[in-house]
């Protein structure tokens, strides 16, 4: 059985979205309980991430990421600096999560969320949840 | 009829000129700035933002050259002054940095200037008030230390002025001219851009022009500006077009706004660039009176003299005022030659006079009360309800 | 008296103004992303705009577009004032700073090739808006945006030309925004959406725009004099209508802000012969000084015309409110509200039987004149 549905989340500057409940209440409704669950963006400046549900290491991951990938004005791509990183930062550090469903719920998540994170935000940007399983 | 046949509030305020400007720089000594406003503050003034209503917007627009480049008093001696807006009053007090955000680090640093005579109008107290309520400093020039412009400003210099009955104003113009000049010079010094020597060889070079236009020199001005008003009276003269370029902007503005509060003449006004692109095109050519104010030590001299000789070309009504000869200029136009002045900036200091003049003397013949004071309908407001009691809004 | 029978050029063109508006944005666009390096964006410290009578007001125009959406300093000069009377320590004084972007349809108006000229000269980065790319502007300038206008269009007097100028301009700060990042992605593409969005609105309110133009034109064309009145922004409206007049018919006109009018031309006389003129929008700062305004212009008596897009109840009775659509974005507002000044204009011309830019009048065509614009004016680099 596969189950998708879209959501439309707005982000701000430097932002990191957490997608927990709409996750959980995805799963609800497709009924399925053992499977897989894909999380994915198709914005091309949009990642998404699983980290600790924590703000400082939120806060580390943001900031690191800025780090390896800063925006700057020699990119080929001359649209903004930010929007020239985001493209970058999707790209090395991915843009989906593919998740082991198990009893109706994603496994070992205490703790744990997956996060949208913004590169070029704040902007309304789409997420795709795909559930596959029985 | 001569000129001295004809008499009015206005005339004498002209004809006083010379007498009031020098009356005003004897109330007003460099020490009146140092003061009223600490060294401290003009020191670290960054920005100087100049305003007012009506006259004292000109006047503004007439002192921005002194305060951006300190003048050392030769012609080539020009230093780098203070970054200066010339701003209308609801420019500053409801658009200025309202879209774009202050800078907050450099707030203290803007020095706000507002100017009013009677400090009752409500737009340059709304322009002091805005500046105190986000954290700025503001000067009101002003000759009523009372007043609720003074009240609402962190510094006042209290301006001379000579007393005259009800008129169109043109003492009070020399008296906000020359305190924001001079303020300007106090800046330059207290930056140490200038010397104080050379802040009153400044001062007294304008004194000196001003002392120019001495009898002779006013009566001959006199003399054309009535040959000109009869004649442009008998030719029906229906509007009045009026060309300037920088600083002299604020004279050709300053001459239209008398004609309006004289006789309640048409004005309209432009530069010498914008005139060709424009006001070239105005139907009537035989019913249009022009002035153009063309110095020949003004960088746009060039362009200037372009443009005159188009105006003579298309209009049979074209006086020029300038510092030149003459025969600079076409034959047909009615050239008012000012005095020399040692440097440029001091030209907009007097050079209003023959519009001024124009004004009164079209006035008396046409037997018009200034201010419409024989109107019934522009009556109805005689206490300046209008700007006295408008609202103030603050935008932040 | 038939509508129909006083069609001009202004009112022609007012009706295309929206497929003008999407030819000039998608050809701007397409220019966006490339006509300035990032590193020069970002370089540039202050912005200056100028050009010659309407392309000058289209810089005074676009002046909050630039404020808003670039957060940079942005000066407004009239071509003579920037080329001969600024002072060249504000030019150049670090690299690529400022930018100073020079406005000429033609891209031959000699004051603002001598604008680009100086700037150029003296270290600043320079910009030429023009729809002629061979054009000494454009040749005197390192970038450039063609405003590409269709060929053979009716583009005179300046109407669409006016359009054109502030779109790209406003395209420009969106630009200059979005790479800044004082705007966001989401901002950039909505504001942008936003333009054809209340162009498409406006159009659908011309024709009962048209009446009520064609209507105020019958009672006013005997009028002595129009005096037109706005502030900031809309300074530049009041002023582009003023110009309109004059162009298309050779009329007297006068212009001011809404507070010194107070001070000044409240005392014209006869102000029953004196169409009042104003233009002032419910967000904008002074709207309450402008509605104080207008009250002491209903006490003279003066016949007056409110282009706003506030409702017409915020007015006293009586008056002539010309009500248009609100944009999304405020700054959007001049790009479209010239158009009731414009028709006025276009249909008393045509009343009156004037030739725009008294074309055929023996006074006004004698090479003499030559001297007025293009190469008839000499360069001088101050």
């Amino acid at each position: 059985m596969v189950y998708t549905d879209s959501h439309v989340i707005g982000s701000k500057r430097d932002g990191a979205e957490i997608l927990n409940d709409l996750i959980a209440k995805d799963i609800e409704k497709s009924g399925i309980k053992n499977g897989i669950a894909v999380i994915q963006s198709c914005d091309p400046t949009v990642g998404i991430v699983r980290t600790a549900v924590k703000d400082t290491v939120l806060c580390d991951v943001i900031s690191e990421i800025r780090k390896i990938v800063p925006a700057r004005i020699n990119f080929k791509n001359e649209e903004s600096p930010e929007d020239a990183a985001g493209h970058i930062k999707a790209a090395i550090f991915g843009q989906s999560l593919t998740l082991a469903l198990k009893d109706g719920a994603l496994l070992d998540m205490e703790g744990m969320g997956v996060f949208m994170l913004d590169y070029d935000g704040p902007q309304n940007r789409k997420i795709d949840v795909l559930i596959m399983g029985e | 009829m001569t000129h001295k046949d004809y008499n009015s509030v206005m005339l004498d305020q002209i004809r006083n000129s010379v007498k009031d400007i020098n009356a005003i720089a004897a109330n007003e000594p460099f020490e009146l700035f140092s003061n009223c406003v600490p060294e401290d503050v003009v020191r670290n003034t960054s920005r100087v933002m100049l305003t007012g209503c009506g006259d004292s917007y000109c006047a503004s627009i007439a002192a921005k050259p002194v305060f951006e480049n300190a003048d050392t008093s030769t012609k080539t001696g020009m230093v780098p002054g203070t970054p200066t807006d010339a701003l209308r009053n609801i420019e500053f007090s409801r658009y200025y940095n309202t879209y774009k955000g202050w800078e907050p680090t450099t707030l203290t640093k803007n020095l706000l200037c507002s100017v009013s005579i009677s400090g009752s109008p409500r737009r340059p107290t709304e322009a002091a008030r805005r500046m105190k309520e986000i954290g700025g400093t503001s000067v009101a020039f002003t000759t009523n230390p009372n007043s609720e412009l003074a009240e609402n400003s962190s510094y006042i210099i209290p301006m001379y002025l000579p007393s005259y009955g009800s008129a169109p104003n043109v003492t009070s113009y020399y008296t906000s001219m020359f305190s924001l000049m001079m303020f300007g010079f106090y800046m330059s010094r207290a930056k140490g851009q200038i010397t104080m020597s050379q802040a009153e060889a400044c001062r007294n070079g304008l004194l000196a022009y001003a002392n120019s236009y001495s009898g002779s020199v006013m009566s001959r001005l006199s003399e054309q500006a009535l040959e000109l008003a009869e004649k442009w009276e008998k030719d029906g003269v229906e509007v009045m077009d009026f060309v300037g370029d920088g600083a002299d902007y604020a004279t050709a503005f300053f001459g239209s706004a008398k004609m309006v509060e004289a006789f309640g003449g048409l004005t309209t006004n432009d530069d010498s660039e914008g005139w060709c692109h424009i006001n070239y095109f105005i139907e009537n050519v035989d019913k249009v009176g022009t002035f153009i104010i063309a110095n020949t030590d003004s960088p746009s001299f060039g362009r200037e003299l372009e443009t005159i000789r188009v105006m003579c070309r298309l209009r049979s009504h074209v006086a020029v005022i300038t510092n030149g000869d003459a025969s600079l200029f076409p034959e047909n136009a009615v050239v008012f030659r000012t005095p020399e002045a040692r440097s440029p900036w001091m030209h907009v200091f007097m050079q209003h006079i023959p519009m001024d003049l124009v004004a009164a003397l079209i006035a008396e013949m046409r037997g018009t009360k200034p201010f419409r004071a024989d109107s019934e309908i522009h009556q109805k407001d005689a206490d300046c309800v209008r700007f006295r009691k408008s609202q103030i809004e603050i935008i932040r | 008296m038939n509508k129909n029978d006083f069609e001009t050029s202004l009112i022609r063109q007012a009706r295309v103004a929206d497929e003008m508006i999407g030819i000039v944005k998608a050809k701007v666009e397409a220019q966006l992303d490339t006509v300035l390096p990032a590193k020069e964006i970002f370089d540039a410290q202050k912005i200056f705009i100028t050009g010659c009578g309407d392309s000058w007001l289209a810089g005074v125009a676009a002046k909050p577009a630039f404020e808003a959406l670039t957060k940079v300093e942005t000066n407004v000069m009239r071509a003579v004032d920037f080329s001969r009377h600024l002072n060249s320590k504000n030019l150049g004084y670090s690299p690529n700073t400022p930018l100073v972007i020079a406005i000429s349809y033609s891209g031959e108006a000699t004051r603002a090739v001598e604008c680009a000229q100086r700037a150029a000269k003296y270290g600043a980065n320079t910009l030429a808006i023009t729809a002629n790319p061979q054009s000494r502007l454009a040749k005197a300038c390192r970038h450039m945006i063609n405003v590409g206008l269709p060929e053979g269009g009716e583009y005179f007097p300046g109407g669409t030309t006016y359009i054109a100028s502030m779109l790209s301009l406003m395209l420009l700060a969106l630009r200059i925004g979005r790479a800044k990042t004082t705007i966001s992605a989401e901002e950039y593409k909505d504001m942008k959406a936003a333009i054809t969005d209340w162009s498409h609105e406006f159009n659908k309110s011309l024709p009962a725009m048209e009446d009520q133009c064609f209507d105020i034109a019958q009672r006013w064309k005997d009028l002595r004099c129009m005096d037109f009145i706005g502030d900031y922004a809309e300074y530049a409206t009041a002023y582009f209508g003023s110009a309109k007049v004059i162009e298309t018919w050779g009329g007297y006109t006068t212009y001011d802000d809404s507070e010194d009018w107070c001070h000044i031309n409240y005392f014209l006389m006869n102000p029953e012969t004196i169409g009042r003129v104003v233009t002032t929008n419910k967000t904008t700062p002074s709207f309450g000084r402008v509605k104080e305004t207008i009250n002491a212009i209903k006490s003279l008596g003066s016949p007056c015309m409110i282009v706003s897009d506030a409702d017409a109840s915020e007015f006293p009775e009586g008056m002539d409110v010309v009500t248009t659509v609100s944009p999304r974005y405020f700054w959007l507002n001049p790009l479209l509200q010239h158009i009731p000044f414009d028709m006025v204009a276009g249909y008393i011309a045509a009343m009156k039987d004037g030739k725009a830019f008294r074309e055929g009048d023996p006074r006004f065509d004698v090479p003499e004149l030559n001297q007025r614009l293009k190469e008839g004016t000499r360069i001088e680099i101050v």
